[in-house]
């Protein structure tokens, strides 16, 4: 059985009271929809984007750890003891001393000095100890094939047999022997029994060796010194393969896993290994390095000589937010500026995480300047669209209000209905969005407050607005007052965009790497509204000269048109002021996306040098060609790249660091011709004598100079300078050298490529970066790879966001504030249409008039809003630094490109035209007769 | 003296405006709508108020109806001074003490709303009892004639059915004075009728004073006084009574008056000025019984020619007085 639903009540039936009489007129829901549509549009724009700015600061914290250098966010401490101070005499049958480790004790110090809170997010170091480089020999010649070229070191690092799995033999922990020195040095002859210390290798390093468990090798320094070690003596006790060689315990030495190679001074190669020790033979290594009688008094500290210790307090990116960083940034301050509590075991403390939190906190400073201008204008334009609406709101509620009024309704009847009327399109809109939006993005904290303002201006409006409307007598004769009105809200509107941009000018630097300046945010928003107040008050100057041209040329249409147009301009300035700020924010939005995407492209250039840079130990010829040969590959040009090379100026004055470039000219620049990166070569050149190189930078030197390149000093001059040269580097930028390749061949004959540019498809070079035809590479980046990765860090993608919507709203409000221009210049304009329509004007001329009434004030408006936003990035350049957001150099030049501009004013003024056919197609619609009939009705 | 006073004397005094300035100031230029303005209606009174566009007679109403605020003067309904009057008085002044009809049916009726609500709503800015709401509309609906466009909306009824259901919406909270400003207006004949009745039959019904603004000669000529209102002065009036003649006939007289105002300001009827081509000044010789109104013609003085016999400014009989 199915209920029967009632019936609906008949309204006629129903107590009548004023809140349901007034509940009908929401019948006429036009305005109030817009209103509401307006308001969640705001509210979810301003409640979600400091939702999404904190989450977006945090994964840029994340971002900066995650893309630093490895080991750069680490913190590191180094106790250096390498030096050994030799004690001459004959010890070879008296017990040598024993050194310790140093492990513990700095361990334990370290803890205290930093504080339970960063000791605990840190954890405990990885330990290790290393000796240098030694030349490797046969301890027995014959035993084994070890020959010329090897180099290894000793290192001691715990926690191995965890990550290994040994393919043959295992780690000592103890001496298989000792072995007796003999060193006849005059006037004295040193003799020594030290131990033999047990090694392992990766098993790698084993094959290419041919070494096997069991073997002994003598390890002597390359060139023996004073304070160098003494030689010692390994045995390989056995070989391990990693079972993750991507463990970050390999991470620090890279001979860890495989034997490198170096490049001799000859051009010739060596290898290079490790040998692991464990943890607990650091002090017979010590003994054996650094042999000292144990009778002999020690010199503090006792710690094992012919050593550099380090201590890796690993930082996981993935465990580090904000607060926990700057907890270890503040143990890491501690631990470096403590002394007495070190006492004798001082170390060295580095860390690359102070400058990541700086370098995070610059660029979030950057990116909430840039937020923050786009936040107060959209809310600034958000507002003024709620208060434009209300006002559209309020004529519609006009007739009813004053009847009320006439009827008795007291003053506060009315501003309760108006007031509720607007509440009720502004606030549960506002609400929802603000619930989807804490849903979608989390909780806007404090600033999402902000959202309130719109909301309180639509309501508070409308209660003002029925309080005019509820006024009586002289009260309505507010002309003159609105006039004053009138004229100090443009005061305070110039004067505000004065001190606005002179705040900006002044404290731009401050603003870009500090605190949100709340005032100069509102400078792009106040110009613009300033540049609104000049054209409100000259824009009917040209309109009426327009029109007498017209008059003249006996258009009368055209001179009615614009005539009107110019003479009541005053219901249009709310609406004509929207669309100039509107416009300049687009202008200005789009002058900001144009110039992260150019100086984007710009950047990744100097990063890389080409489409693709592959760093080498050594490039041969052949693999050049092999480069050349793979389909898509437009060029791969082969350089000698050296970074930090002195270049020495007049005397006496300090070398200056800079980037040298040895390539042929001539096809580099063929290769980057149309990048960002062009240069003209011709100037290069010179002899090997007198080499006559580019620079990227004005160099404050004499005209010959002298730079070492890979360690010879050869003489140069600068022919040009070309700043197309610019290079940017991890480390900082450095002035660039570009060197004429066969010319410094010519003095350094030896001298081989390490660097490969190439250029070519997108697709072909991304498969060259996985697929190096360098067989000595070391690094291969992709620009295009690089640029995307950029994009997709967090400070951009929310840049991007904010951008993105910040240029959709200001085309929200500019079809608003076109919504708003022609519904209050409708009446008097269809009245005059009717009224030419009834002279005799053909129906099919009567969108002229719509056109002229109302585009040329709104093309006006769009342009000089262009205007400003053309001229405002130059003004807000102090206080945007968009390098956070490009990955490039610090305040990249920030400028709107004419095509912006331009293509800004054609999206506009084409809206603009939309607007006006529409409301055109509108009006034909319109029957004479019956427009006449309703008479003074409407 | 004039008769109006007399009239009003008659009866208790309903509406009183003496000197009754408004200035209005429109882009710093002064506009002067009433100027000095004198008038009295008595209680339960039907007034019509004619003249000119732009000779003040809105003006009048909109204060009247205390919609305005006169600039200076005196303006008094039922003993409420509406230049000194609060707010709060103002507001309970429009519920209680006048009811306001507009030109436009369309604009006395909230559309979305039916004739009986737009009849209640006055009485709920009232806070009156729902029932005695609804028993209110019922009758005034059933005075005016129109109890069976009770539940139409706006769309749904005759133009005259509108101001009719206007004419109860202004009278639903029973207001001492009813001010209507151009009501048949906008209503063909038939409709003029039937809202005119409806206003003559409140008039004595309710024993409510009516003020009518019009142009409408079935309104102006229909009613006992009529009052002429001259670039925001009072300028003339006109009174109607029945008279039988000897054959027991019934016929209106209508007499035409121009006022005389406390300064002793007389405005002139335009014709009369402009026959006698009286322009600046004008000479005036009191005799025993009368003032003689001369055009300014020295030559003719000393000429000795002899003067132009004038017609007197006093009672006139009118020729039939029906429309």
């Amino acid at each position: 059985m199915t209920r029967a639903r009632p019936a609906r009540q008949r309204p006629g039936l129903r107590s009548l009271t004023l809140v349901r009489a007034w509940r009908r007129a929401l019948r006429d829901r036009g305005p109030g929809v817009l209103l509401a549509l307006l308001l969640a549009l705001c509210t979810a724009f301003l409640t979600a984007t400091p939702a999404l700015e904190r989450t977006a600061y945090t994964r840029a914290m994340a971002d900066v750890l995650r893309d630093a250098a490895p080991g750069r966010r680490d913190v590191l401490l180094t106790y250096n003891a390498r030096s050994v101070v030799v004690t001459r005499g004959q010890f070879a049958g008296v017990p040598l001393h024993l050194p310790i480790s140093p492990q513990l004790p700095v361990q334990t110090r370290a803890r205290q000095i930093m504080g339970p809170p960063a000791a605990q997010l840190l954890g405990e170091p990885d330990f290790s100890a290393t000796t240098i480089d030694f030349a490797l020999s046969d301890d027995d010649p014959g035993s084994s094939p070890i020959g010329e070229h090897r180099l290894a070191m000793v290192r001691v690092q715990g926690g191995l047999p965890e990550r290994v799995t040994w393919d043959s033999g295992g780690l000592g922990t103890q001496s298989p022997g000792t072995r007796l020195y003999v060193e006849a040095t005059e006037p004295e002859r040193v003799d020594r029994r030290v131990p033999i210390i047990p090694v392992v290798v990766p098993t790698t390093v084993a094959n290419a060796w041919q070494i096997t468990v069991g073997d002994r090798f003598e390890l002597a320094p390359v060139v023996p010194g004073r304070s160098t070690p003494f030689p010692i003596t390994v045995e390989l006790t056995g070989t391990y393969t990693p079972t993750d060689p991507l463990d970050p315990f390999w991470q620090d030495e890279g001979r860890l896993l495989q034997a490198d190679q170096v490049i001799a001074w000859d051009g010739g190669t060596s290898s290079r290994a490790a040998f692991m020790a464990a943890p607990e033979v650091v002090g017979d290594l010590g003994r054996a390095l650094a042999a000292t009688p144990a009778v002999r008094p020690q010199s503090d500290p006792d710690v094992a000589r012919g050593l550099e210790y380090e201590w890796r307090y690993r930082v996981p990116a993935e465990r580090l937010d904000q607060e926990t960083v700057a907890v270890i940034a503040n143990g890491y301050a501690a631990m470096n500026l403590a002394s007495t509590p070190w006492a004798d075991l001082r170390p060295v403390i580095v860390s690359g995480l102070p400058d990541l939190v700086a370098a995070h906190g610059r660029a979030v400073a950057v990116t909430r300047s840039l937020v923050a201008v786009v936040t107060l204008a959209l809310l600034a334009l958000g507002s003024l669209a709620a208060l434009l609406i209300v006002a559209l709101l309020g004529a519609r509620r006009a007739p009813a209000l004053r009847l009320l009024g006439a009827r008795g309704a007291s003053r506060g009847q009315l501003l309760a209905l108006l007031g509720l009327e607007g509440a009720v399109w502004a606030v549960p809109p506002a609400a929802l969005a603000a619930a989807v939006s804490w849903l979608w993005a989390g909780p806007p904290g404090r600033l999402g407050l902000l959202a309130l303002i719109p909301v309180g201006v639509a309501v508070l409006g409308a209660v003002v607005l029925a309080g005019r409307l509820a006024s009586v007598g002289p009260d309505r004769e507010h002309s003159a007052a609105r006039g004053v009105g009138r004229v100090l809200l443009e005061v305070s509107i110039l004067t505000g965009a004065y001190f606005a941009l002179s705040s900006v000018r002044a404290r731009g630097q401050q603003i870009s790497t500090g605190t949100v300046d709340w005032y100069a945010a509102l400078a792009p928003v106040l110009s613009a509204a300033a540049v609104a107040v000049v054209l409100a008050r000259i824009l009917p100057w040209p309109i009426w000269l327009v029109a007498r041209g017209l008059e003249r040329g006996r258009s009368v249409l055209g001179f009615l048109a614009l005539a009107r147009s110019a003479r009541t301009m005053s219901p249009t300035l709310g609406p004509l002021a929207g669309l100039v700020i509107a416009a300049a924010l687009a202008t200005l939005l789009g002058g900001v996306a144009s110039t992260i995407a150019r100086e984007r492209a710009a950047a990744t250039y100097e990063l890389t040098g080409a489409d693709l840079r592959i760093d080498a130990a050594r490039v041969t010829a052949s693999e050049v060609l092999q480069a050349r040969g793979r389909p898509g590959i437009t060029a791969a040009i082969a350089a000698y790249v050296e970074r930090g090379a002195r270049l020495q100026g007049a005397s006496g004055s300090p070398p200056l660091p800079v980037t040298i470039i040895a390539v042929d000219p001539a096809a580099y620049a063929d290769a980057l011709a149309g990048t960002p990166l062009a240069f003209a070569p011709a100037a290069a050149g010179g002899s090997a004598g007198l080499l006559q190189g580019l620079a990227s930078d004005a160099l404050d030197s004499p005209a010959v100079l002298s730079v070492a390149v890979s360690g010879s000093a050869r003489t140069l001059t600068i022919a040009a300078i070309e700043p197309g040269l610019r290079r940017s580097a991890p480390g900082g930028e450095q002035p660039v050298l570009l060197l004429p390749w066969e010319r410094v061949l010519g003095g350094q004959p030896y001298l081989q490529p390490n660097t490969l540019f190439v250029t070519g498809s997108p697709a072909a070079v991304a498969a060259m970066a996985q697929d190096s035809p360098v067989a000595l590479t070391q690094g291969v980046m992709d620009r295009r790879e690089y640029a995307a990765s950029v994009a997709t860090r967090a400070l951009p993608t929310l840049v991007r966001w904010v951008v993105l919507a910040g240029l959709l709203l200001a085309a929200a409000f500019t079809a608003l504030a076109l919504f708003v221009l022609l519904t209050v210049s409708r009446p008097p304009r269809i009245e005059t249409m009717v009224r030419l329509r009834v002279l005799g004007l053909r129906r099919q001329r009567v969108w002229l008039l719509g056109v002229l009434d109302v585009l040329p004030p709104a093309v006006a408006a769009i342009l000089a809003g262009a205007a400003a936003g053309v001229v405002l990035p130059g003004l807000m350049h102090p206080a945007i630094d968009l390098a956070p957001i490009t990955g490039g150099a610090a305040h990249p030049p920030l400028m709107t490109p004419a095509w912006v501009a331009a293509g800004t004013v054609l999206a506009l003024v084409t809206l603009a035209g939309c607007a006006v056919i529409m409301d055109l197609w509108r009006a034909r619609r319109t029957s004479l007769s019956t427009h006449l009939r309703a008479g003074e009705r409407r | 003296m004039t008769l109006a006073p007399a009239i009003a004397r008659e009866r208790a005094t309903e509406i009183r405006c003496d000197n009754l300035v408004r200035i209005f100031k429109s882009d710093g230029v002064e506009v002067v709508a009433l100027q000095g303005l004198d008038l009295v209606v008595g209680e339960g009174e039907l007034v019509a108020l004619v003249g000119a566009s732009g000779s003040g007679k809105s003006t009048l109403l909109n204060i009247l109806s205390g919609l305005d605020i006169p600039s200076a003067g005196l303006a008094q309904v039922a003993g409420c001074d509406l230049l000194t009057m609060s707010a709060g008085d103002r507001v309970r002044y429009r519920r209680h003490t006048v009811g306001f009809l507009f030109q436009q049916a369309s604009a006395n009726l909230l559309p979305y709303l039916s004739a009986s609500e737009n009849i209640q709503l006055p009485m709920v800015l009232n806070r009156s009892p729902q029932r005695a709401r609804r028993e209110r509309a019922r009758e005034l609906l059933e005075v005016l004639g129109i109890a069976q466009v009770a539940d139409r909306g706006l769309t749904q009824m005759s133009g005259g059915q509108q101001q009719r259901v206007a004419l109860a919406v202004a009278l639903a909270n029973q207001p001492r004075v009813l001010l209507a400003d151009e009501p048949t207006g906008e209503l063909d004949l038939h409709s003029s009728e039937e809202v005119f009745d409806a206003i003559q039959r409140v008039n004595d019904t309710f024993g409510t004073t009516v003020v009518i603004v019009t142009h409408d000669p079935l309104v102006s000529e229909h009613v006992q006084r009529t009052v002429g209102i001259r670039d925001g002065r009072t300028s003339s009036e006109v009174l109607r009574r029945k008279a039988i003649d000897e054959h027991g006939g019934e016929s209106v007289i209508a007499e035409e008056y121009a006022v005389l105002d406390r300064a002793g300001r007389l405005q002139l009827p335009r014709e009369f000025t402009g026959a006698l081509a009286m322009a600046d000044r004008v000479r005036l010789d009191l005799e025993s019984d009368h003032i003689g109104v001369w055009p300014d013609r020295p030559s003719r003085a000393r000429s000795g020619e002899p003067e132009p016999h004038g017609r007197t400014s006093g009672p006139q009989r009118e020729a039939g007085g029906h429309e």
